[in-house]
């Protein structure tokens, strides 16, 4: 921290960004008459205490998180348990609700400062064993908590965006050093083992997903087989070595403060691409053009939609698990989610507004060639869209 | 041919549903998930929301599990048993009801709830009884097949191939010596963090302490390099030999805290009780700023994972 200007190393008011972020959070429980809110999962705890997310396996995170309590109608957000030391939070010891003591302790605190409460004013976003054995809260009657974690975090503030940025750029930065050392031969282990230290040396220890390497088949049909029928990605399984002319798929995320970055390319191993690959990444990118160019404050997700089918011979270029785009911030991905299962109707309804944060994935597939996918972040201004990255090469694909 | 780890754990869990008279189980917990179905999927940090990732039913022996593809899925659970990636809670609720024994199920066990899932389960099986079932999963995962011991040994091979390379990188700073672990556990066989690399130096000494996944299960290594003065890893050796079926979990002493905590498929609880053979036990003696840990398994003479008797300071 500057004691100067308050900020972090990366520049960030981490005191500005908890004051605002908890006051959207406060003014969404009024907005949906929801009194108090009880969170469990490690990234809402975060967003309302500024309590540190570190980048642990589940089983670890489970055993070492803490509980959020905020209540509309205070000032400062419970925590208990974890580390309040520095967070403008009221601390209550206790430890994980993942164990039958910590729920206990919890249900106490509960009593104490929810007590005036009667459970739908309450809303939680999830139960541990422990705290359905405790039966505090109660799980009949609470209310969701997530529709008010969605509402609040969907438009991003300044600094939100500036932490998804740092987080971006870092992730960036040392994928430029992982992409050299793609070859015939080396194996995904060897460009995960770089990209891991890379982003330590560049101030991030929170890789918040396993990295992605994964060699591609050039047809659905040399599988693996898919529920959907079209291409499997993400599997993150085995340990492959790549081989000349792969076409590998990359995919990673890192955090800032919490903040996810998101980044997707397709590489080519050991030589240029073929013109029908590089055909691939041309209409790859009529694709990300039509749909930058349709986004503004007041499109839906349908329009963006169409406009990406349209750009693509009328088919929908993205991976029908996935979607043509997602949001980031406190995940890794979150709404506005353009073009999933939800389907059309809501597309439709969902209106792009500034401050939202949208990952577009578009992928073109030629069945018999192969596929290209990336990913561009992206943030909806008053006017229209700014990137959030920095403008990271397609290499080895030209830009034409 | 012996039986595969999977299925050993799946008839494990099948024979505790019959103990407990549990009709289905419905899990969202990572590691209670690849335990009873042994499908893996991309690793992911952090606390996940609690949603319907494998649904064990006792009835027809079957795990279904939430995956769009069939790599990573045991070849014995058909591909008819997979529902794929869902955004849409219609969609997902047809898929689950569509799961032969889940609607007239009686008791209903499930590690964990959110307020989307209950709603989900009182439309899908209506009549059923919530039952509380994390517990009959940490009871069952509490002793290790050989099979999942082999397996955190090899994921404590990695951990210390990770402490090899910052012993060797050493002077450095502390930041750049996790760097270098990382690195080198990855390139070993890892890319899938326990907890965070712990790489501290103070008073002229540095505490190592790393954790790595290998197919799900851990491996761990913790070191104190640069001198031990106090003789903490005389305690750490006596604390890892007490470790014996019958006896309760080595205490801490004077001046020296030992902690210990059950291992496997991650982190599990702390050890409440008496020792159990075929537990396996993290156990980690800190004195000061020094600290050792290692993962032991349980038995009458308590066998170190990493083998051998080296717990000295330089590794």
């Amino acid at each position: 921290m500057d004691p100067a200007t308050g900020t972090d190393a990366h520049g960030i008011d981490v005191g500005r960004l908890r004051a605002e972020r908890l006051q959207r959070l406060r003014g969404t429980m009024a907005a949906q008459g929801i009194a108090a809110l009880v969170l469990t999962h490690a990234p809402h705890v975060g967003y309302a205490t500024g309590h540190r997310v570190p980048a642990s396996d589940g089983s670890v995170a489970n055993f070492q998180r803490p509980v959020a309590i905020v209540r509309a109608d205070e000032d400062r957000p419970h925590l208990v348990g974890g580390e309040p030391d520095g967070l403008d939070v009221v601390a209550h010891p206790g430890s994980t609700p993942d164990h039958d003591e910590g729920a206990r302790a919890l249900a106490s605190v509960l009593e104490e400062v929810l007590g005036d409460l009667s459970p739908g004013q309450v809303a939680v976003d999830g139960w541990t064993g422990p705290m359905l054995r405790s039966g505090t809260p109660p799980l009949a009657g609470s209310a969701d908590a997530r529709p008010v974690l969605g509402a609040a975090t969907i438009s991003k503030t300044a600094d939100e965006l500036a932490c998804i940025s740092a987080a971006q750029r870092i992730n960036e930065e040392a994928m430029l050093d992982v992409g050299t050392e793609l070859a015939p031969g080396t194996r995904r282990s060897d460009l995960a083992a770089t990209f891991l230290r890379r982003t330590r040396e560049l101030g991030v220890d929170t890789s918040m997903i396993d990295p992605i390497f994964q060699p591609m088949p050039r047809a659905i049909s040399d599988g693996p087989r898919t529920t959907t029928g079209d291409v499997a990605f993400p599997t993150g399984l085995g340990d492959p070595a790549y081989r000349e002319g792969d076409l590998v798929w990359v995919d990673s995320g890192i955090t800032v403060n919490g903040y996810a970055s998101d980044f997707g390319r397709t590489w080519v191993c050991g030589r240029d691409p073929s013109a029908a690959e590089q055909e691939l990444f041309d209409r790859w990118r009529a694709v990300i053009d039509a749909v930058l160019d349709a986004l503004r404050p007041g499109v839906t997700s349908g329009d963006l939609c169409r406009a990406a089918a349209a750009a693509n011979g009328g088919e929908r270029p993205w991976l029908p698990h996935f979607y043509l785009a997602h949001g980031i911030g406190i995940e890794s991905a979150e709404m506005p989610l353009i073009g999933t299962d939800l389907g059309e109707a809501f597309d439709d309804a969902f209106v792009l507004a500034p401050g939202m944060v949208v990952v577009l994935e578009p992928v073109v597939w030629m069945d018999g060639v192969g596929g290209y996918r990336a990913e561009e972040v992206v943030a909806v201004t008053d006017d229209g869209w700014r990137a959030l990255g920095g403008e990271h090469p397609y290499d080895p694909f030209v830009v034409r | 041919m012996s039986t595969p780890l999977h299925v050993e754990r799946r008839d494990r869990v099948l024979s505790a549903m019959a103990g407990a008279d549990l009709d289905v189980l419905v899990l969202g917990e990572q590691a209670n998930v690849v335990y009873a179905s042994g499908h893996h999927r991309l690793w992911t940090a952090g606390t996940r929301p609690h949603a319907p990732t494998c649904i064990v039913v006792r009835r027809t022996g079957a795990t279904h599990v939430l995956s769009t593809w069939d790599e990573g899925v045991p070849d014995d659970v058909p591909f008819e048993h997979l529902f794929g990636i869902t955004w849409n809670p219609e969609v997902m609720g047809a898929a689950l009801a569509a799961i032969p024994g889940l609607s007239d199920a009686r008791r209903l066990g499930v590690d964990g709830m959110t307020a989307g899932f209950l709603r989900a389960v009182e439309r899908l099986a209506a009549g059923a009884e919530l039952v509380v079932a994390d517990e009959l999963l940490a009871d069952a995962r509490r002793t290790k097949f050989a099979a999942e011991v082999d397996l955190m040994r090899a994921a404590c091979g990695v951990a210390a191939a990770g402490l090899d390379a910052v012993v060797a990188a050493l002077p450095t700073p502390d930041a750049a010596a996790a760097a270098v672990a990382v690195d080198a556990m990855a390139r070993a066989g890892s890319t899938k963090p326990v907890g965070e690399p712990l790489v501290r130096t103070a008073d002229g000494s540095t505490v190592v302490d790393l954790g790595v996944l290998v197919e799900g299960y851990e491996g761990g290594i913790g070191r104190t390099l640069g001198g031990d003065p106090e003789g903490t890893a005389d305690v750490h050796r006596q604390a890892l030999a007490a470790c014996r079926p019958g006896t309760v979990a080595p205490g801490s002493g004077s001046g020296v805290t030992v902690e210990v905590r059950g291992a496997g498929l991650g982190a599990e609880r702390p050890v409440v009780g008496t020792l159990e053979a075929g537990m396996v036990l993290s156990v980690t003696t800190t004195a000061g700023s020094h600290r050792w840990r290692d993962l032991v398994l349980v038995a009458d003479e308590p066998r170190p994972l990493l083998g051998g008797d080296d717990v000295d300071g330089e590794g």
